[in-house]
């Protein structure tokens, strides 16, 4: 037993003493005049009545100061329970809040809270213990990183953001939200700067850096073996679906199950006892949800929603295998090309370019390889395609020689297009396809071609041949955009298909496809890009959605989908529904370690003593008040009684 | 005496209700004036009295010529004559006679002082002198028998002016008693008004002991609602008023005993006054004063 334990009991005895003076008290009865005192017989109290306590409420009054004077003896003592900023020169602080909304932070402590109520909690009482002068900001580590409360002294303002915060279904940016903390801490005056840092880490080590975070809650880092389904969807008859999980040992004898009616026996399928991504399959037609079966620290990612079919964009792909397939066979270079994107995307290929809108509509973008010239009726179908939302990709070759009477290359090109051969070596694109674009430096085609003059109204060129000549063009059509390429994929007309700027064009074709429509299926953090005007609702209710532009300059809707599920983007009409799903990566990540530097500024905060002295006496002296009402209104029932009996004496007093 | 006082006390009675009362003394009395009681004196009056021998200085008036010549004896008439009775009263104003309980419409003494005051008016408002005596207390003066309306403002000044304190001595007993006897001829009423708590001993005998020249005794005991009730709880510390008394005891244990003792005092005093042709009545503080008042007056009137 401590010395300090051996204090705080023999403080704690001294709560016999009112009970003691209230009994001893009980000794003495009042004494009271009483003229006929000589016909009373004698009669002294016994035991019982002199335990017996007389003034309950004066004794419970002074009970409460006994235990109120204890507890500020104590207070040097009692060490702070909750987060406190330690201030070392009692001068004011900036302190950027860093809080986790990341899916793993919907974990479950051993208290019973979520990692997030846990670091909302603890950012509460940083912002309580905020004095006048101190400037706080807050910044949302959940992918990406946001800054949703920019510096401010207003306290209320803090709280107010604070009390807003909810968990969501992001992965971690734990970088992107340091840098966005150092760089608001940048900006004030305040000498004493901190990141708070209220995460459990599961993303890469934060990035070093000053200041230094304050990891506040390492308990929230303590590793908890998870799997979670990141989606699941309907692919004609099975199941597809995409599980991530912590470590093997999470993963053991466990397996994805289906939902099933009621009697059958719901298909499964088990888990690899490994760590990280697996994908598995059901042979199941059709069910509502999957879940992983057993339990682990997250249940709330052990089940998800069957996404149906059709929710990935749709590339339709008209070439010809005979010339645009390689001498080995299978599918053909560009349908190569897009699977080798490893994207969530379905790639049909079409033997024509379809004359109907309605099987035009099923498709997100259209590319055509080495095509001959449009016919009329779908030449309508691909414009108004496009017009509605479409992208269409043309590479053109040999094929543009071929075209028929009434034909034409509309919407790529206008006029005719001829192909021939070219000298030229090499292309330079204009800030296009990236670092991979400079590798249509090397081109060395046998023929091209030739885009100069054909070029349609508002066409941009994206590159150029080294003579000059555009060796792509844009052109923005209604909602959608058409692209021309001056070279087949067919590696006998060019070595086009070799370079790694084929495979950046076809992933800048997915990305201009999801600019404009939206991807079909989302992580969750993800913008949804609606039409304008477009109400976005998702499955926790409407959705904000802000205006904004594309990078073609026209008008769209952006809303972030902040939780993993079905949300549909309703324009009059017309309703585009959105799949978002969680990232598997978040799924997987384990809690990181705490740097023992931001333990040490943790534990150097945390050991400071809890100052509720002022509290305590503010308490003590109300409880002395209390007992000084309580004996004034005593004494005044006594004195009244006096004056009854005696005025007279009473007055000459 | 303040004459605002004066209206204090007089202020707490409806004197009006009094204008029904007279004071009718059974006992044949012997006053010196001219009264409204029978007298033992024989006179001017209008009844005859009887006969008796002439001896020499009576009033040839009266002398009997018919018995003179039946009887041959000098026989002088007598006619019964109404003359006035003495009522004395008197005040105990010990400390105890001070004390009042909490929620008691007043003191003790208030009260007696007030019913005597009644009673004197009565009296005087039948032609009887009334006299007043003081027992302990301070500033008590008593008050000589006289008759009219002067003597009521007398007598309320004294027994406004009275400040009670101290105890019933036997001294002070027998002083005032002396007095009366000395005062008060046959037939006389003497009124006294006391919690009759903590008289020395020998003072019922003393004051019973007027009853000897067929004085009429009437004893009112004037008590606070708590003594007749005894109304508390739990464990007490009681002081006595007078003396150095004090009593630890428990309320609910000996209220029993006490209102016993109590009543045993009351029988003491009435069995004593009995003897004596006396009455004693009992009243408390909250009590009309008109009750004690009639219940004077029957106790005056009752023959006993």
């Amino acid at each position: 037993m401590s010395f300090v334990t051996a204090l705080a009991l023999t403080v704690a005895a001294l709560l016999a003493v009112p009970v003691a003076a209230h009994l001893l008290r009980r000794w003495r009865a009042e004494e009271r005049e009483f003229p006929a005192a000589s016909l009373v017989a004698p009669h002294p109290p016994v035991a019982h009545q002199r335990r017996r306590l007389e003034d309950r409420a004066l004794l419970a009054v002074r009970a409460l100061a006994v235990i109120t004077l204890a507890v500020l003896g104590a207070t040097p003592l009692v060490r702070c329970s909750r987060i406190t900023l330690a201030r070392s020169a009692g001068a004011s602080l900036a302190v950027v809040l860093v809080v986790d909304d990341s899916l793993s932070m919907r974990a479950r402590l051993p208290d019973g809270r979520s990692r997030f109520e846990a670091a909302r909690e603890a950012a509460s009482d940083l912002v309580r213990d905020g004095r006048p002068g101190d400037a706080f900001a807050l910044v949302l580590a959940g992918s990406p990183a946001r800054l949703a409360l920019a510096p401010t002294t207003d306290l209320a303002a803090a709280r107010a953001a604070l009390g807003d915060l909810a968990p969501s279904d992001r992965a971690t940016d734990l970088a992107g939200a340091l840098g966005l903390a150092r760089s608001a801490l940048a900006e004030l005056p305040h000498a004493d700067r901190r990141v708070v840092l209220l995460s459990d880490l599961g993303d890469t080590p934060p990035p070093p850096g000053e200041p230094q975070p304050w990891v506040v809650l390492p308990d929230l880092a303590t590793p908890a073996p998870n799997c979670g389904v990141a989606f699941a969807e309907q692919r004609g008859a099975r199941i597809v679906a995409e599980v991530a999980c912590t470590t093997a040992g999470a993963a053991r004898g466990r397996a994805l199950v289906a939902d099933a009616p009621a009697g059958a026996a719901p298909p499964a399928a088990s888990l690899a006892e490994r760590a990280g991504v697996q994908q598995l399959e059901l042979a199941v037609r059709e069910a509502a949800a999957v879940r992983l079966d057993g339990a682990d620290s997250l249940a709330y990612d052990d089940r998800a929603e069957v996404a149906p079919e059709g929710t990935l964009p749709v590339i339709g792909v008209v070439a010809d295998p005979s010339r645009a397939a390689v001498s080995t066979g299978g599918a053909t270079v560009v349908e190569r090309a897009l699977q080798a994107l490893e994207r969530p995307v379905s790639v049909r290929p079409l033997p024509v370019v379809p004359e109907d809108d309605a099987e035009l509509a099923r498709l997100s973008a259209l590319v055509l390889d080495d095509p001959p010239a449009l016919a009329p009726a779908p030449r309508g179908a691909l414009v108004r395609f496009v017009e509605r939302g479409g992208v269409a990709l043309a590479l053109l070759g040999p094929g543009v020689g071929t075209a028929q009477l009434g034909s034409s290359f509309e919407p790529f090109l206008v006029g005719t297009a001829r192909y021939e051969p070219t000298t030229a070596a090499g292309a330079v694109p204009d800030a296009w396809l990236g670092v991979d674009g400079a590798t249509l430096s090397r081109l060395n085609p046998r023929g091209r071609v030739e885009l100069r003059g054909a070029e349609p109204p508002g066409a941009v060129a994206l590159a150029r041949w080294t003579d000059g000549a555009p060796f792509a063009l844009r052109r923005v059509l209604g909602r959608g955009a058409v692209l021309a390429v001056g070279l087949p994929a067919s590696v006998d007309e060019s070595d086009l298909a070799l370079r790694p700027a084929f495979v950046a064009l076809f992933s800048d074709l997915l990305d201009r496809v999801e600019r404009i429509r939206g991807a079909g299926r989302l992580t969750a953090g993800g913008s949804l890009i609606a039409p304008d005007g477009a109400e976005v609702r998702g499955p926790l209710g409407p959705v904000v959605a802000t205006a904004a532009t594309d990078e073609d300059g026209r008008p769209v809707r952006l809303a972030v989908a902040a939780v993993r599920g079905r949300y549909e983007l309703t324009r009059g009409d017309v309703v585009e529904a959105r799949q978002v799903t969680l990232d598997p990566g978040e799924i997987a990540s384990e809690p990181g370690h705490v740097e023992e530097a931001a333990r040490a500024v943790s534990a150097a905060a945390e050991a400071r003593p809890l100052d509720v002295s002022r509290e305590v006496v503010l308490a003590l002296l109300a409880l002395v008040g209390a007992e000084i009402v309580l004996r004034a209104l005593r004494l005044r029932r006594r004195d009244g009684g006096r004056r009854a009996a005696d005025p007279e004496r009473e007055a000459a007093r | 005496m303040a004459s605002g006082e004066s209206a204090a006390l007089r202020g707490r009675l409806d004197w009006g209700r009094l204008g029904s009362l007279s004071l009718r003394v059974a006992a044949v009395t012997e006053g010196l004036l001219v009264g409204a009681h029978r007298s033992v004196r024989r006179g001017a009056g209008v009844e005859f009295g009887g006969h008796r021998q002439y001896v020499p200085g009576d009033d040839l008036r009266w002398l009997d010529r018919r018995a003179l010549m039946r009887h041959e004896r000098l026989l002088v008439r007598e006619f019964e004559t109404d003359t006035e009775t003495s009522v004395r009263l008197v005040l105990d104003a010990s400390a105890s006679m001070r004390w009042a309980s909490e929620g008691a419409p007043g003191r003790k003494l208030d009260y007696a002082a007030l019913v005597l005051a009644a009673v004197g008016r009565v009296a005087l408002a039948t032609g009887d002198p009334v006299a007043l005596e003081v027992v302990a207390g301070r500033d008590a003066a008593p008050v000589p028998p006289s008759v009219g309306q002067g003597q009521f403002e007398r007598l309320v000044a004294a027994l406004e002016r009275v400040v009670p304190d101290g105890s019933v001595t036997e001294g002070a007993l027998a002083e005032a008693l002396s007095r009366i006897a000395r005062g008060a001829r046959r037939g006389a009423v003497v009124v006294l008004a006391s919690d009759l708590l903590d008289w020395p001993s020998g003072a019922l005998e003393a004051f019973v002991g007027l009853g000897a020249g067929r004085r009429r005794l009437v004893a009112v005991q004037v008590l606070d609602p708590a003594e007749a009730q005894f109304p508390w709880s739990g464990p007490q510390r009681l002081r006595s008023s007078e003396g150095d008394l004090l009593v630890e005891t428990d309320g609910d244990a000996v209220r029993g005993r006490y209102q016993a003792a109590l009543l045993a005092l009351q029988r003491r005093w009435s069995d004593a006054l009995l003897a004596r042709g006396g009455r004693l009545v009992r009243t408390g503080t909250t009590e009309d004063p008109l009750v004690p008042v009639r219940e004077v007056l029957r106790a005056v009137e009752a023959r006993g």
